[in-house]
């Protein structure tokens, strides 16, 4: 039985006893009788309320996990949602749809996190190895083995256009408007 | 992630924050609030309110948790029924999740921020207790 229909029988019992045991009262403590009863009633559920009730369920004991998860996976990726719904592609395709051409599995093993955690992992240790801290023979091998690897992300700069078809550059719009590169580029 | 905190917390955290208000009669205050909230980059304006919604898609649910702590801060702004120590603690309770759904999905992570999210873990156990009487959708009595 849930806790508030248990709450809610507890009340109407209590009205009951008390409407039992109930005898002529005068007019002028009527009111303090039923402020009583009301607050006898509260103090009953939330008694009841605070024995019973409980933040115990799966997903709660999962978040107290998440800083282990971190130390051994470096973050909490939203894989989930992603993997189900390969799953359903996956399912379609069986089904005969081949429309969706993409594999998202293949994705999911190439996302940018697992990237970043190794590309962060030897520049933190590039830069121990530069302040020259006591690093294992390992470690050191396998820097030296992959010092060309560790390249920064590649930046895809937007490049700039002018409205007019002949300016492509700095140098077109300092021809075409008149005004001299070095007060443009000082 | 997505089924943990979003789905499983989040949705608790919104049913809880509903009974409460309704409780503390500022459950029409937070309605109209949802309305006029204005477009921000990487923000959806919610279409629907949040009690109209039947099924919560992540995206929904992230969108909530950007903006669930000012709305909740806003419908609780002049205390009335609600003694001013419940709204702290309601609005800490909210605040602890945001955060530490925030925290939790950053691509890269250092001793601090994990120490930031063990601190929102721990303040939240600090502060369920004011919910703890509208958290009935998850409570079963010893029988099971």
């Amino acid at each position: 039985m849930r806790t508030l229909a248990k709450v809610d029988e507890q009340g109407r019992e209590i009205r009951h006893q008390t409407t039992q045991m109930s005898q002529p009262v005068a007019h002028s403590k009527r009111r303090q009788v039923r402020d009583d009863h009301h607050q006898k009633v509260h103090e009953r559920s939330m008694d009841l309320i605070h024995h019973e009730l409980h933040f115990n369920f799966i997903k709660i004991h999962l978040v107290s996990h998440f800083s282990d998860h971190i130390g051994q996976f470096c973050n909490i990726p939203m894989y989930s949602s992603s993997l189900e719904s390969s799953h359903r592609r996956n399912k379609s395709r069986t089904d005969g749809d081949d429309r969706i051409k993409s594999d998202a599995v293949r994705q999911i093993v190439h996302s940018y996190s697992p990237q970043h955690a190794i590309r962060m992992r030897l520049l933190n240790l590039k830069s121990l190895q530069r302040r020259r801290a006591d690093l294992s023979v390992d470690a050191l091998q396998h820097l030296e083995s992959t010092t060309s690897g560790v390249t920064g992300p590649v930046v895809h700069r937007r490049i700039l256009k002018g409205r007019w078809d002949d300016v492509s550059n700095v140098l077109d719009f300092s021809k075409v408007s008149g005004v001299s590169l070095e007060s443009i580029c000082p | 992630m997505l089924h943990t905190v979003y789905h499983g917390l989040f949705k608790h955290m919104m049913d809880g924050n509903r009974a409460f208000l309704k409780k503390h009669r500022r459950l029409q205050v937070l309605d109209d609030l949802w309305k006029p909230l204005r477009p921000y980059p990487r923000f959806l304006v919610p279409k629907k309110a949040d009690h109209e919604i039947a099924q919560w898609q992540g995206k929904e649910m992230r969108n909530v948790g950007r903006c669930n702590l000012g709305v909740c801060a806003v419908a609780l702004r002049q205390p009335l029924s609600p003694p001013v120590i419940c709204c702290k603690q309601g609005l800490g309770y909210v605040r602890a999740l945001v955060d530490l759904g925030i925290m939790a999905q950053y691509r890269s992570h250092m001793s601090d921020t994990i120490a930031y999210m063990e601190h929102c873990w721990d303040q939240f156990h600090r502060m369920k207790a004011i919910l703890l009487e509208f958290s009935s959708n998850y409570a079963y009595t010893g029988q099971g």
